[in-house]
């Protein structure tokens, strides 16, 4: 079995550490006092995500570009089936994370900014649709731990039973 | 720094009918106040346009209408901007302007009350001007052709449903103008 492109290894580490961070910065955002200091971290939080999305979109086309690498016939087909399923759903939820904050930030007429420089919005202002994609923000957010926690699993089911190179695919 | 000397102080009353003027678009001449975080901010208005008619010997004659872009509007630091201008404040791409029209004006010792309707996300309320006018330290007492504007009143954001982020910017604004206008030829 071949391992994944040092590309994808480096875009997989980098932005789990990535995710992870943000899923913690953003939850504690929503329980955040409204001061000026945490609006400049609802501001950097938007920021990150923006690099998020970009690493995510790479992540994408490297994927499309070099290929996974599936783990050869040792698991049962079902295991293998859910563990595709669970991969999908990671690249959805990865893409539809940073857009719902990005279009639900928009369209609350509050877009990022860079270096003091408002970016242009990217859809028009509506109260109703920034609710909405934010609610659903925070929804992903339950989802992509979730996801993290499947993929957990999936890693460990296979290392108990004796599949190491399910994870040297990612490391080696 | 103009120095300043309010028209009615010296002044007798010469003879006149309501004459237009027109204000001079100064970025610093509309700005407010407001309570964030428990700091007091400014902010600015720089693109507005306006219809003064003043008649200095009978004051309940004089008008003003003032339209005001709220697109352009400042808050003193760029998120309060953004909050400004997005939809749970000013919502300037709904309602691009905001408006001024005055019912009433009277004199009151060397000022004048100004009362008119405040249009603010097409909400339309009630609101009085405290105004007092100012012609430039050297000119003549009769001078008319350059004058100084000066007003001030307070309003409720949320009267005319600006009422977004109520925990962190205050209600209440202070809103100063102090526009130059100058006598139409």
């Amino acid at each position: 079995m071949t391992p994944y492109s040092t590309i994808s290894k480096l875009l997989h580490w980098g932005l789990a550490v990535i995710i992870l961070s943000m899923l913690a910065f953003g939850n504690a955002l929503t329980n955040a006092e409204p001061t000026l200091e945490t609006i400049q971290r609802f501001n950097q939080h938007k920021v990150a995500g923006l690099v998020a999305l970009a690493l995510i979109l790479w992540r994408v086309i490297e994927r499309l570009r070099s290929g996974a690498s599936f783990p050869g016939g040792t698991n049962p087909a079902w295991d293998d089936y859910l563990a595709r399923i669970v991969h999908i759903a990671f690249y959805v939820a990865m893409i539809a994370m940073p857009l719902t904050g990005w279009v639900g930030s928009s369209a609350a007429g509050i877009d990022p900014v860079i270096f003091g420089v408002i970016l242009p919005g990217i859809v028009p202002q509506n109260p109703d649709l920034s609710d909405t994609l934010f609610v659903a923000h925070g929804v992903i957010g339950k989802i992509l731990l979730g996801l993290f926690a499947l993929h957990m699993i999936g890693l460990f089911k296979r290392l108990i039973g004796g599949d190491q190179k399910v994870i040297e695919r990612m490391t080696g | 720094m103009r120095w300043l000397i309010a028209l009615f102080l010296f002044s007798a009353p010469l003879a006149a009918a309501p004459e237009p003027y027109d204000m001079v678009v100064d970025p610093d001449a509309i700005t407010f106040s407001y309570v964030f975080d428990e700091r007091e901010i400014g902010g600015r208005f720089p693109s507005y346009s306006g219809n003064i008619v003043l008649d200095l010997d009978n004051v309940p004659n004089s008008k003003v209408d003032v339209t005001i872009a709220t697109g352009d509007g400042t808050a003193g630091f760029i998120f309060a901007t953004q909050t400004l201008r997005g939809p749970k404040v000013l919502w300037s791409q709904k309602y691009p302007t905001m408006r001024f029209v005055s019912t009433s004006a009277r004199r009151d010792g060397m000022s004048a009350i100004l009362e008119g309707e405040l249009t603010i996300r097409d909400v339309t309320q009630p609101v009085t001007l405290d105004v007092t006018l100012f012609r430039d330290a050297g000119t003549e007492p009769g001078e008319r052709d350059e004058l100084t504007f000066f007003a001030t009143t307070e309003i409720n954001r949320s009267d005319f449903g600006a009422n977004g982020f109520p925990n962190l910017v205050s209600d209440e604004l202070k809103i100063e103008i102090k526009a130059r206008i100058l006598r139409q030829k």
